[in-house]
């Protein structure tokens, strides 16, 4: 099995998915409750909710949670007394390890995936594109389910031993009730604490036992729009393959102010000409859904895929 | 070459504001068509590029601006930061010398937190377009896929009524009953033009100059311009381009999105008992629009 890129100790529950990076003690990271500052100093760049300046990054979460995250070594967190752990370990995993992951020079994609052997197949998008949804309903038919949201690729260490492509998972899979319909997997638990909020994490079918594979093929999702709204498997090659990955970046402003736009785009570069790049469109209707599984899971049953 | 905005500082925003399916998308199309001044009509899914704006309730904006996932907060969470995100844009929009058109479909409210939704310090004004309700309950009907107008007519009357959730492709939208949203926008501090949506099917470029004249919007005084922005973006016209191209913002379960274009729909297809219902619940504040009676008794 591959080794994770980093560990952690934690004093709050990751879940399942992050288990293979959580160490008793003497990890490179650590995740614990201390004091965390209301801001940082005059002139931190950022946006609304959040803040950096040099090797710290300050995210203030609305539902009363913040994180400091620093030198890709920590992340310091203070809730406020009504908000659950289930509610900090989803803004820790969705944003601030993700946050930590640009400072350790990983680049957190917004996708989910699936894997065929040590290949991963990733799938990325806007929110409600249905990421999570199709990966879970593909380990319904073979290809054990990967990465729910962040694909976390290691843009320094491409091509070390021929052509690699590392990436790592961390997440657990999370969906909407729809989505747990659709690719008819089994709901757990809530994924927050909160009224008006039904999202449910799920157990796939088949799971990856793997942290880490090779990113093979990473798919933008798109809603087929043209008439009949027909499925196309379009594969995207110069800048139009740069325009989609980098559309992929997960917490794209965050990656532009850490890892610096000429950087980032030298690690899109890698991951363009590394990885087969494609725009899925798909009819996104229930009634269609399994007409979208199907060709995915012949086309990723192909050799060379 | 357009010229700079003669109000357009950094008070850049205009709200296209509307209940849903009462004519938003169509007045984008005018508004594209307007600005776009070009003899071939603007493509329509490319009305994004050709009118500069936004969905209020984009998810991808409050992503950017946030820096948090809309999908893992709540709609009042997410709306707490709503305002923020609009500043943020109309920040970035200011100096362009050329409006930034939001299209609502909130009520004008104020947030969980008790700021205005649409901030005033950022408003140029707001175009307020409004639909028999009687047409809207139909029209509302087919684009949720369901053809149930019955579903049409009480979404009309829920004063908790909402576009929602996170699983969408959009922010949630509170929107109140059809009545409450009429009246919230009626209250907001900033210039605001109320068209209807019949008057705008009667005399297209007339409306068309009318909204332009009080945005100030280049064009707004030359009738050619004012008649080749309508005939472009004439029913007919977006129907067959849909039909040929597809629309992007077509929803799965619609079999389209330009569906009649037409006035008086409600009157077709609601029951005598719904078309009570509305004009009871409603009929106050459509008098107030100048809906009127028609020989059947019933306003719309």
């Amino acid at each position: 099995m591959m080794a994770t890129p980093f560990t952690v100790t934690a004093d709050c529950d990751l879940g399942a998915g992050a288990a293979p990076w959580v160490r008793e003690s003497g990890a490179d990271v650590a995740i614990a409750r201390a004091p965390v500052p209301d801001a940082l100093p005059n002139g931190a760049a950022g946006g609304l909710a959040w803040q950096h300046a040099e090797n710290r990054v300050l995210i203030v979460v609305p539902c009363g949670i913040r994180f400091l995250v620093e030198g890709g070594e920590t992340i310091r967190y203070t809730v406020a007394d009504d908000v659950g752990a289930a509610d900090l370990r989803l803004f820790l995993l969705g944003t601030a390890w993700p946050v930590l992951a640009m400072q350790r020079d990983l680049l957190p994609l917004h996708a989910s995936a699936v894997a065929h052997g040590a290949n991963v197949h990733a799938f990325g998008g806007v929110s409600a594109a249905g990421k999570s949804t199709l990966a879970a309903a593909l380990a319904g038919r073979g290809f054990p389910f990967f990465a729910d949201d962040v694909v976390l690729f290691d843009p320094m260490h491409v091509g070390d031993a021929g052509d690699e492509t590392p990436c790592y998972r961390y997440e657990d899979l999370k969906l909407w009730p729809r989505g747990v319909d659709l690719a008819r997997v089994r709901a757990e638990g809530p994924v927050r604490e909160v009224d008006d909020y039904d999202k449910r994490y799920a157990t796939p079918p088949q799971r990856s036992q793997r942290v880490g594979g090779a990113l093979r093929t990473l798919r933008t999702l798109e809603a087929s729009y043209a008439p009949g709204r027909p499925l196309r498997d379009e594969p995207l090659h110069g800048r139009r393959a740069l325009k989609a990955v980098y559309e992929v970046v997960h917490r794209r402003p965050y990656a532009l102010a850490i890892v610096g736009r000429a950087r980032l785009f030298d690690w899109l570069t890698r991951l363009a000409s590394h990885v087969e790049v494609f725009t899925f469109h798909r009819a996104t209707a229930p009634a269609r859904f399994d007409e979208g599984v199907a060709a995915l899971s012949r086309t990723l049953s192909t050799p060379g895929q | 070459m357009t010229r700079a905005h003669p109000l357009c500082g950094k008070r850049c925003v205009v709200w296209l504001a509307a209940y849903p399916k009462s004519g938003s998308t169509w007045m984008r199309a005018l508004l594209a068509n307007l600005r776009s001044g070009k003899p071939v009509p603007v493509p329509i899914n490319e009305l994004r590029a050709a009118l500069p704006g936004s969905s209020t309730a984009s998810r991808q904006h409050f992503d950017e601006f946030t820096g948090l996932a809309s999908a893992d907060c709540t709609d009042a969470e997410a709306e707490a930061l709503r305002p923020a995100v609009y500043r943020a844009r109309a920040e970035r929009h200011a100096g362009t010398g050329t409006p930034f058109f939001y299209v609502a479909h909130d009520a004008y409210q104020t947030t969980r937190c008790g700021e205005a939704l649409f901030p005033e310090d950022i408003s140029m004004a707001a175009v307020y377009i409004v639909r028999s309700p009687l047409d809207v309950a139909v029209s509302w009907a087919f684009y949720a896929g369901h053809e149930d107008v019955g579903a049409g007519v009480a979404m009309l009357a829920s004063e908790h009524a909402t576009l929602r959730g996170p699983d969408w492709p959009r922010l949630g939208q509170r929107l109140l009953d059809w009545s409450g949203h009429v009246a919230s926008w009626r209250k907001a501090p900033f210039p605001l033009l109320t068209v209807r949506y019949e008057d705008l099917l009667a005399d297209t470029a007339g409306e068309l100059g009318r909204v332009a004249r009080f945005l100030r919007l280049d064009g707004a005084d030359d009738p050619a311009r004012l008649q080749r922005a309508a005939a472009f973006s004439s029913f007919a016209l977006l129907r067959r381009a849909e039909r040929q191209t597809g629309f992007s913002e077509t929803p799965e379960q619609a079999r389209r999105f330009f569906r009649s274009g037409k006035a008086g729909d409600g009157r077709r297809r609601l029951s005598a008992a719904q078309m009570r219902d509305v004009v009871r619940a409603h009929g106050e504040t459509m008098a107030t629009l100048g809906y009127r009676s028609g020989p059947d008794g019933v306003l719309g």
